[in-house]
């Protein structure tokens, strides 16, 4: 009888503790995407030999749907990316064409960087899609962070088998993630610096992307301008419509 | 000489108040390009070497006067010289888009071997609201869904060798088009090719349901009554698109049908896979006596001359400023093969150099060989 109590007390704490974590989880990105952002930021991608910046701006609402426009470099500009549920089409203005992109292409390399489609456009949750347990605790930039584990459901399309991720205990920021591949080897580490108050909220505002088994590259993320929670009609998020964003 | 200085010094004001970022009404954009072009031809076995030459300048004027209207101009300026603009009779009378009714182009020098040529490639009045976009003036209409061979293309058709012609060729009509929702639009079309009975319009169906993309196409096509489809699905992660178009001209049995199926697939490795076949009715299914059968000018009847026709192409990001692809062409009745790699590499941000290929083989006389190969050295400047 002790032993049998001992046990459901055990799975109770223990199912607590993931419902926390995956609250955490939660809260942190309800706190990076609102229901609704708009952003204009700059990515550039960092070589050992040389620099590209590109500049975007960026309108998501939930986990299905998405556009990014670019707006330089001039030869890329007006090219626009859209993300209806699993969908993902591709307008190219100079051939004045859309252009339809296999599901495969989302778990690659966005244009050049080290983010992947689906690290721009999140068609994976990570709160749903994810089962979340706290591993421990680290101090990351001076602030005290929940270290959080991420494990894929089985049912899940996600690009990773594991994410590792550190989320501020007080304001609920994530400032620094793994992700990690199906042999649990260590593909990329996100760092996330420059907490400044954009719109309504304290936020990270410039994202660091690290592979881990090349020396001298990343990709840096900068927001430049952020707003969160604007209504966005989902006519928006249409074919139509990346033709004219402008 | 006044006159002149008034448009230079409106042509830098334009040129000033373009801005970079998104545009808001009352403002114009400018962008283009200016490329450099070196070819060299070869005839069977890499002889006859031909050298050719080619300035190609793109002018693209976008002015929002107001939100809901946009007014648009492109030229294409082009100067040729070198060897094979001398030994191609009527080389200046070529450069002309054959679909287009008014006559917009200018050749302001036609030496024999120095041609300085410019199209107007856009013209055209854009009104649109959140469902309704209607669109008047030169314009590509373009229905195409895959990669290589559009048979619903039905407006203008493009030659998938003219790889230096990416915006593709204007047709001068009207355009109105309808959006119900995200999942239902009609799209109405008129060309006039300045052809007699060379018109073109049709009406098209788009709808997207069981996460593909679907398109009914049916109207006229010069002569014939035309019927297409096309679609882009997926099956698990890779692509999988595909078009029909039917062409049926009266009793006297003419009919075109051209059908093209692709299916893509991006790798892990970063290599990007595209496989497309293409069966055109009406094509060449033999091996045929020489080369000059094999017309490469295609239309909606025929995009290709030879019946059963499949490509490979496979390209392979090597660093994001450095890619390489390769595509293979080949048409298994006329033992057609054409074999067209290519380098891409960024110097500079908006710097680029490309490397093209393009190698002919064919079947004549029971023999497979070579019979022309081309090389194209291009650097481009965007602006």
């Amino acid at each position: 009888m002790k032993v049998s109590s001992l046990l459901l007390t055990l799975l109770i704490s223990l199912s607590c503790y993931a419902q926390d974590a995956t609250e955490i989880v939660r809260k942190a990105d309800e706190k990076m995407r609102g229901t609704t952002m708009q952003a204009e930021l700059t990515i550039r991608t960092i070589r050992p030999a040389w620099t590209r910046e590109m500049n975007c701006r960026i309108w998501i609402k939930g986990n299905s749907l998405s556009m990014i426009l670019i707006l330089s470099p001039v030869k890329d500009k007006g090219i626009s990316f859209l993300k209806r549920k699993k969908e993902v089409w591709n307008w190219m203005p100079s051939l004045e064409r859309t252009i339809k992109l296999p599901p495969s292409m989302m778990s690659q390399n966005w244009m050049g960087t080290d983010f992947t489609n689906d690290d721009l456009v999140r068609e994976s949750s990570v709160v749903e899609d994810y089962i979340h347990t706290v591993t421990g605790d680290t101090i990351i930039q001076n602030r005290v962070c929940y270290i959080i584990k991420m494990i894929p459901k089985p049912e899940a399309a996600v690009v990773w088998s594991k994410v590792v991720v550190c989320i501020d205990k007080k304001d609920f920021i994530e400032l620094h993630s793994r992700f990690y591949d199906e042999n649990d080897e260590l593909i990329n580490t996100m760092n996330c610096y420059d907490i400044k108050l954009m719109d309504d909220r304290m936020i990270p505002t410039r994202f660091e992307m690290v592979p881990s088994d090349k020396k001298g590259q990343k990709t840096e993320m900068v927001y430049k301008m952020v707003s969160y929670n604007k209504p966005i009609k989902d006519d928006f998020f249409s074919v139509e419509y990346m033709k004219k964003l402008l | 000489m006044k006159k002149w200085l008034l448009i230079f010094v409106h042509l830098l004001c334009i040129a000033a108040y373009a801005d970079d970022s998104i545009s808001f009404p009352g403002h114009v954009m400018v962008h283009g390009y200016i490329k450099d072009m070196q070819v060299l031809s070869f005839n069977k076995d890499f002889k006859n070497a031909i050298s050719s030459g080619l300035i190609h300048n793109r002018i693209n004027l976008k002015w929002k006067p107001v939100s809901n209207i946009t007014i648009v101009t492109e030229l294409r300026n082009r100067v040729f010289w070198g060897e094979e603009v001398r030994l191609t009779p009527g080389f200046a009378s070529l450069l002309r888009n054959t679909n287009e009714k008014f006559d917009l182009q200018k050749a302001w020098i036609s030496d024999s071997s120095f041609i300085v040529h410019t199209n107007v490639e856009r013209l055209y009045f854009n009104y649109g609201n959140d469902k309704l976009d209607i669109r008047i003036g030169r314009q590509r209409i373009n229905w195409g869904i895959t990669t290589t061979w559009n048979p619903n293309d039905i407006f203008n058709t493009y030659n998938f060798l003219d790889f230096d012609y990416e915006e593709r060729p204007g047709s001068d009509g009207g355009r109105i088009s309808y959006r119900f929702n995200n999942i239902v639009s009609i799209e109405a079309a008129y060309a006039n090719t300045g052809i007699k009975n060379g018109n073109i319009a049709a009406a098209k169906l788009s709808l997207n349901k069981w996460n593909y993309d679907m398109q009914f196409i049916s109207g006229l096509y010069r002569e014939y009554v035309t019927l297409g489809c096309g679609w882009a699905g997926s099956i698990k992660d890779a692509g999988f698109k595909g078009e029909i178009q039917y062409l049926y001209k009266n009793a006297d049995g003419t009919d075109h049908l051209n059908m093209t199926m692709e299916g893509d697939y991006m790798f892990k490795n970063e290599w990007y896979v595209n496989v497309a076949a293409l069966f055109n009715n009406s094509g060449i299914n033999t091996p045929i006596a020489n080369w000059n059968v094999a017309d490469l000018r295609i239309s909606p009847e025929e995009l290709m001359p030879t019946k059963w026709n499949t490509m490979i192409s496979a390209t392979k990001q090597i660093t994001p400023l450095f890619s390489a692809t390769t595509g293979i062409l080949y048409a298994p009745g006329t033992n057609l093969l054409i074999f067209l790699p290519s380098l891409q590499y960024s110097m500079m941000e908006n710097l680029d150099i490309n490397l093209f290929w393009q190698s002919f083989f064919l079947e004549t006389s029971n023999q497979f060989e070579n019979v022309n190969h081309r090389c194209f050295l291009r650097i481009r400047w965007s602006y």
